[in-house]
């Protein structure tokens, strides 16, 4: 396949296209640490790895647009191969007539690797658009997608699944201003070793965006699915409606900021995995500066699971900050979150008084998270990517902490 | 849609249990002088059957979940319980009674876990083909605006992705779910950087700012320069020309990334402007110049009785002084600001003079 897209995007290579390739070595590190009974258990695993990768591009302004990009990857742990590809063909007016986009990923473990889920597997996508009628600025357009993932040696969670599916959608023609889609999409997916889960979704897409140059504006975004499962006793079926809605007002030097998420699932019935729940996440804030300076912002979050009388409902409030640079030889950005946890009640009762027991915990938590980079030279660079969110319980047992760490060092000549 | 009742997870129930725990409970927090009766044992065994049947339970509800992390935890609540067994079978109750309570708490760890972990699933397929989409989307911009910066975090973005699948194919939802949501930022920042820079206004403000910064680096560094930082400086205006034209050409990311190169050339000149390193040799430098140029002026002011020159050479010490005095204050940018005012004052007294 990767030979494949090569060829292609090599047949539409102009002498004004750009391939570049970068070198990067680094280092990777996920550690998660959760209490196990009485004893504080942390599972970390690091990875020392280089990267290769090469990156063809065709010329800006060209009406057949191309990008290819094929990585590969040697760790301590994995050797990683990725190719992504696609293709546009615009029209006169700079309207997306037809793309393509593929991807192939492969994954390879080491013996004695860290991780516990270790075959070996691989998993790629192809997609295909079309719009071949013009309606004045709208087009409409014809969707169709497949993809697989294969595992040499499948368990329980290395399962080999298929998908595919299409969709019909309106789509506005995108300016700096404004762009908007509307479509009905549906797929399918299996699960060749255990069909009882195969599932088929049905949904619909509306997508707004007012954002200008000047980043004011507001965008919106909301997704409805319907799920069905092959076997309704092993996977109920479900309804979900996930809203995004994001806006931006100048005020003063700077902009007031508001994010809100919404997501509902609604299952056709409820055990004790499964339940229905209304999820609300929100931001207000403020922000200043200009980020090839530095800019900075700060505001509240905020956040509601409504899950009725399970012990999942909660709600939670915070604080969050941070500065952002990235012109200078050093730049990047920090992040810093702090807020509370409050379960309504996180016990759960049973019939049985022996039985019962506390499922949740109130807690404090930190947000901590890095994004750096050092330009040493016009071609090096030092980069740094670190996340680091532990939780501190009213029940010490429930005390947890995740983070990661990427270190890489980058060569692009 | 059919209810269960919320509070009530679907326990096994044999009928003896409650008068059974209640009295275990009892006697694993009792002293041991009462846990050593034959009767303690008893119920500790009875305590470690009813764990394995929770075990059990719990397994189908983990079964139904892709979190690794909760098989692991029942997996550990399954070999704690097996060695509370062992325990009591050995004559060791008191031990394998704390072993089985551990046990127990790992198993509604684990119906924590698994709990946790159907959440995130749905929301991380759902939200993963959002992302997908909203990435291309913005990378799609970013490449015909030529933005550099912005590519640069969507292919970070890009790669985190990837980290998070990898997590989420191993079960590590939670780890899985904190890479995505960094992933979902550099996007969100990539974003945001495209529409602070791509305003034409804010480039013209940023084009004029780092000219100005150029015109200082000169300034502070007259006629101390390296061959390096001489070319550092010449580069730099040329990024600066360039950015200019590909903001006239509308290529607002191009001229951003111009921009930024131009500041990181010209602060390169400035860390190699010389052999002298710091900006107190610099000025002290300079001053010792002044002053040797400034006998040679003198003598021939005189000679010539020039009175233009003479009012030029004085403006000049008088720079010269208060790029002294600065300089006694650690006032740096203005010694150099009032030495080169004063080299330059001379320089053209020395003009009059040929």
């Amino acid at each position: 396949m990767a030979v494949a897209l090569f060829a292609t995007a090599t047949a539409y290579a102009r002498s004004d296209s750009t391939w570049r390739w970068d070198l990067s070595a680094g280092f990777d590190a996920t550690t998660h640490t959760y209490n196990l009974a009485v004893d504080d258990t942390t599972a970390t695993i690091s990875e020392a790895l280089v990267q290769a990768a090469l990156e063809g591009r065709s010329a800006r302004g060209a009406r057949h647009r191309w990008r290819l990009r094929a990585e590969g990857g040697l760790g301590t742990e994995l050797t990683r191969q990725r190719v992504d590809f696609d293709y546009r063909l615009l029209d006169t007016t700079r309207m997306d007539r037809l793309r393509t986009d593929a991807t192939f990923t492969a994954r390879q473990y080491h013996p004695g690797s860290e991780y516990e889920y270790n075959s070996d597997n691989n998993d790629g996508r192809l997609e295909v658009r079309g719009s071949p009628v013009m309606m004045g600025n709208v087009a409409l357009e014809l969707r169709a997608f497949a993809g697989w993932h294969d595992y040499r040696t499948p368990s329980t969670l290395e399962v080999d699944d298929r998908d595919y599916g299409g969709g019909l959608f309106l789509r506005s023609r995108p300016t700096l201003e404004r762009s908007w889609s509307l479509g009905l999409r549906t797929s399918h997916r299996s699960y060749p070793d255990s069909s009882e889960i195969d599932r088929d979704e049905i949904g619909i897409d509306l997508d707004y965006d007012s954002r200008g140059l000047a980043g004011d504006g507001i965008s919106l975004f909301h997704r409805t699915r319907n799920r069905e499962v092959a076997d309704e006793t092993v996977r109920p079926p479900a309804w979900s409606h996930w809203t995004d809605i994001r806006l931006a007002l100048p005020a003063g030097s700077g902009l007031v900021r508001t994010e809100l998420q919404s997501e509902t699932w609604d299952y056709g019935y409820e055990n004790e995995v499964w339940f229905d729940s209304w999820r609300m996440e929100g931001f207000l804030g403020y922000e200043g500066g200009n980020m090839l300076q530095a800019s900075w912002h700060a505001g509240l979050t905020g956040a509601r699971l409504d899950a009725g009388d399970n012990p999942d409902t909660y709600s939670e409030v915070g604080l969050r900050g941070g500065v952002d640079a990235y012109s200078g030889v050093v730049g990047g950005t920090i992040i810093v979150e702090v807020g509370r946890r409050t379960y309504d009640d996180g016990s759960v009762r049973t019939e049985d008084p022996a039985d019962a027991f506390t499922l949740y915990s109130d807690f404090t938590y930190w947000k901590l998270w890095l994004m750096g980079q050092w330009y040493m030279s016009r071609t090096m660079s030092l980069e740094v990517l670190a996340s680091f969110e532990p939780e501190n319980h009213t029940e010490q047992a429930d005390d947890s902490a995740l983070g990661f760490l990427n270190l890489r060092l980058v060569w692009r000549p | 849609m059919a209810r269960h009742n919320p509070k009530n997870l679907n326990l096994p129930r044999p009928w003896w249990l409650l008068p059974v725990m209640l009295v275990l409970l009892g006697m694993v927090l009792a002293p041991p002088v009462r846990a050593q009766s034959m009767g303690h044992t008893d119920l500790v065994s009875a305590y470690i059957e009813r764990t394995d049947e929770l075990i059990e339970w719990a397994a189908e509800l983990v079964a139904e979940t892709e979190s690794g992390t909760a098989r692991s935890v029942l997996r550990q609540a399954k070999d704690m319980n097996r060695r509370a067994s062992d325990n009591v079978e050995q004559g060791r109750p008191d031990r394998g009674a704390n072993m089985a309570r551990r046990a127990r708490a790992a198993v509604w760890h684990a119906v924590k876990l698994a709990r946790e972990a159907m959440g995130l699933q749905e929301r991380l397929r759902v939200r993963a083909e959002r992302f997908i989409e909203l990435h291309r989307h913005l990378s799609e911009r970013a490449r015909d605006l030529g933005h550099e910066g912005a590519l640069d975090l969507l292919r970070k973005a890009e790669g985190q992705s990837h980290r998070a699948r990898e997590q989420y194919l191993q079960g590590d939802l939670r780890l899985a779910w904190q890479m995505f949501e960094r992933a979902e930022d550099l996007t969100s920042m990539a974003a945001r950087l495209m529409a602070e820079t791509g305003a034409p206004a804010t480039l013209e403000q940023e084009l004029e700012r780092v000219q100005d910064q150029l015109d200082r680096a000169h300034e502070r560094l007259g006629d101390d320069l390296s061959q390096q930082a001489r070319r550092s400086l010449g580069e730099a205006e040329e990024a600066l020309d360039r950015a200019r034209n590909h903001l006239s050409a509308g290529e607002p990311g191009r001229a951003m990334q111009m921009i930024g190169l131009a500041r990181r050339l010209a602060d390169r000149a400035l860390d190699r402007r010389g052999g002298s390193g710091g900006t107190r040799e610099a000025v002290e430098r300079q001053l010792e110049r002044f002053d040797s140029r400034l006998v040679m002026v003198q003598e021939r002011t005189v000679e010539q009785d020039n009175e233009q020159a003479r009012n030029l050479v004085n403006q000049a010490r008088g720079h010269r002084d208060r790029a002294e005095s600065a300089l006694a204050r650690d006032a740096m940018e203005e010694a150099l600001r009032q030495i080169r005012a004063a080299h330059n004052l001379l320089e053209q007294a020395e003009r009059t003079l040929r």
